[in-house]
């Protein structure tokens, strides 16, 4: 008997020297993890995530971006990713040091239409947005969506974003978004809306929305008809916090120059960006009238 | 006081239903050793959240652990998460006995109605999945299979006893009436499982529960001493409490709490101190609910019965990792009245010492993120930061705990010895 308590003690003796080691790579992996929550919550950084149309390449947003920055006060970074059919992602570009909002663009090998490569789209996005998260470790973010980019953002939105329950979307822009492909009525549903009108349920309740819609002629931007940028309520409206729905007309409505547009720019500057740019002629916090030299020197 | 308590546990070991559930718990051990072994392995090393898998940075040694996990959590759920399914089983065969020997389909059918009763709704489409399986048919839901084999075990017994009176034939009974009892058992499942659907569904009953639970998590002292009773009371019987260490962070306050510390760069004035997290998961679960490591360790340094020795070697590694079921079910500690009082008392004194030094301020809550699987003592000390003061009250703790246990280990060993010399 009293041989097996010997046994007994030792044993217990070492199982806490077990515990006790085991307690020195615990405290650093648990100080490495506070770290790590800590840059997290504590992060400032809000990119721009944009995806292009079918059959653009990531340089498709150069001349937007190009635009805000003449304007900004702190210039913002663009950073091309493009995800290969392989599963490959390669990224082009860096952060600025100062800025905050950087944009990305996400593009994809397979830049083909239909619904198909929709899906196969916004399941390689979602592999480059978890890369594009886990390398800068931002805890919100906002989005443009181009032509089908829109349509990706909002399968992702769908589909994958509960994966990242921590990371919010704050605003998304659709420009020229054929929510019901080629369909200029309503009455023909195509089976891609109403996937998404089925799942609506999971988007963001948090969200806000800008459907932006451009013009040619009175039922179309050249390419997309008007109904089928407004199906984008049918999926939005009453789902999200805000759904505000958007037409351009004049130069540059078309729907491949929507990016370049001058309404555009100032609606991702003004809505999309976290500080509105104060625009030449409004009043800005403190009352005084703006007005940019330097704007107008260029 | 000894003598009258003494006597009182003697008298409850004497209850036909406790007896019964001595021995089904016996039956039950192979399955919770192993499943208890299997789950810690798969805990600590195999989970995103576990220890090991965390500390030692698994996925870079081992990168397809995640094929392994599903693997590891398949056998998981086939040998604890079944637990409630066996004890429905043998509960029955042994009620069964009593009446007669020649009834061979009371535990099957006990088994098969008991998965009709807690099927979740999608089992009507064709398929099961085995996780749903595992909330009632598991661990947790062994009271449950157990009054359940007992009465499908009366059942069939009480038939048996009438064929037998009143046909001469017993055979025929045994042959044909077995059929009829069969078909009642299981259409009794049936009717019991849609019931309960709709009692869930068409009642307020799951709102109700969940009322009750975010109360107990609201945060102050009062409530978590409430929760930690009411988890380790019903943890006795084998039910699920209201505090589950399953996924931390998961109440509001505690997200409350880390949001805070994040915010400030410290964990020391956090708005609720008193969480379930910050006392309960770090010092009232040292290796499972109720301090069950501190009973394994008292064991092995004060009982003389060979069979708990055993028991408590061979189920010490997966209780260090927070795995106690051997220990549970092998003592065995559930239903074992002699057992309750340190059961509930360990965690509750340990929650107040928590409190106190909290309150004291010689220690700061534990808020953030512990992995699963971690060993007990070590929980506060990764909760609070890396505080060596949590690291040193979760040891002091564990000793006191220890000592606690002693006396009824002690208690324990003169009841088997009077029962032995009854038998």
């Amino acid at each position: 008997m009293v041989k097996k308590r010997i046994r007994a003690i030792i044993g217990i003796v070492v199982c806490a020297i077990l515990i006790l080691v085991l307690a020195i790579p615990a405290y650093s992996w648990t100080k490495m993890n506070i770290n790590e929550l800590d840059r997290f919550y504590n992060s400032k950084l809000s990119p721009v995530i944009l995806i292009p149309g079918s059959s653009a390449t990531n340089n498709r947003f150069d001349g937007m971006v190009a635009d805000i920055n003449q304007n900004a006060p702190v210039q913002h970074s663009l950073i091309k990713v493009k995800v290969w059919n392989d599963g490959r992602i390669t990224i082009d570009g860096k952060k600025l040091k100062n800025d905050n909002e950087p944009f990305i663009v996400v593009g994809f090998e397979n830049n083909h239409d239909g619904y198909k490569n929709i899906k196969e789209q916004s399941k390689m996005f979602n592999a480059a947005f978890a890369m594009l998260q886990n390398k800068y470790e931002f805890n919100n973010y906002k989005g443009i969506g181009h032509s089908n980019g829109g349509l990706v953002y909002t399968d992702f939105l769908e589909r994958y974003a509960k994966n990242y329950p921590e990371v919010k979307i704050k605003k998304l822009l659709t420009m020229g978004t054929p929510f019901n492909f080629e369909e200029t009525s309503i009455h023909n549903r195509t089976q891609m809306l109403s996937d998404f009108i089925k799942h609506k349920k999971q988007l963001p309740k948090d969200l806000t929305v800008y459907a932006l819609a451009g013009t040619k002629t009175y039922t179309s931007d050249g390419i997309v008809p008007e109904e089928s940028v407004r199906a984008g309520k049918y999926i939005y409206q009453n789902q999200v916090k805000d759904y505000t729905e958007i037409t351009v007309t004049g130069s540059d409505a078309e729907h491949s120059d929507l990016p370049e547009n001058d309404e555009v720019i100032s609606t991702v500057t003004q809505r999309i960006l976290a500080k509105p740019q104060p625009q030449n002629g409004t009043t800005a916090d403190d009352g005084s009238v703006v007005t940019h030299k330097d704007s107008k020197e260029k | 006081m000894q003598e009258n308590l003494f006597k009182w546990f003697y008298q409850i070991r004497q209850y036909r239903f406790v007896d019964l559930t001595q021995q089904t718990l016996t039956r039950l051990f192979p399955f919770a050793i192993i499943g208890s072994f299997l789950s810690a392995f798969r805990k600590t090393v195999l989970d995103d959240e576990g220890f090991v898998n965390n500390v030692f940075n698994i996925p870079d040694i081992l990168p397809k652990y995640d094929v392994l996990n599903h693997y590891f959590q398949n056998l998981t759920h086939l040998t604890l998460g079944i637990l409630g399914i066996l004890a429905a089983y043998y509960m029955a065969e042994l009620t069964v006995r009593k009446y007669s020997h020649r009834i061979y389909q009371a535990g099957i059918t006990s088994a098969v109605a008991y998965v009709l009763v807690f099927n979740p709704a999608n089992l009507v489409k064709g398929h099961m999945q085995l996780a749903a399986l595992t909330r009632y048919t598991g661990m947790r839901g062994l009271l449950v299979g157990l009054i359940f084999g007992y009465l499908v075990g009366s059942i069939f017994g009480r038939v048996a006893r009438w064929g037998q009176k009143h046909d001469r034939h017993a055979d025929n009974v045994n042959n044909y009436g077995m059929i009829g009892v069969v078909a009642l058992v299981l259409a009794g499942g049936l009717v019991l499982n849609v019931g309960l659907n709709a009692l869930v569904k068409f009642t307020p009953i799951t709102n109700g529960i969940e009322t009750v639970v975010s109360t107990l998590q609201r945060g102050t002292f009062g409530m978590t001493l409430l929760g930690t009773i009411v988890t380790t009371g019903l943890r006795w019987v084998g039910l699920s409490g209201p505090f589950e260490f399953d996924n931390s962070f998961t109440s509001p306050t505690a997200n409350a709490n880390l949001m805070f510390a994040l915010k400030h760069h410290s964990p020391w004035q956090v708005p609720n101190p008193f969480t379930e997290e910050s006392l309960y998961d770090s010092f009232g679960l040292f290796g499972g609910v109720g301090g069950i490591l501190a009973l394994g360790v008292a064991i092995l340094l004060f009982s003389n019965n060979r069979k708990q020795r055993a028991t408590s070697h061979i189920s010490m590694l997966p209780t260090i990792f927070g795995s106690g079921q051997g220990l549970m079910i092998g003592l065995p500690v559930l239903f074992n009245p002699i057992y309750l009082l340190p059961f509930v008392l360990v965690p509750t004194v340990n929650v107040c010492l928590g409190a106190l030094l909290i309150c004291c301020k010689a220690m700061p809550p534990s808020i953030y993120p512990v992995p699963i699987g971690t060993p007990g003592p070590l929980i506060a000390f990764i909760g609070s930061g890396g505080n060596f003061v949590a690291l040193l009250a979760g040891i002091g703790m564990f000793i006191i705990d220890v000592l606690i246990y002693i006396p009824f280990v002690k208690l324990d060993k003169r009841i088997q010895t009077r029962l032995n010399e009854r038998h």
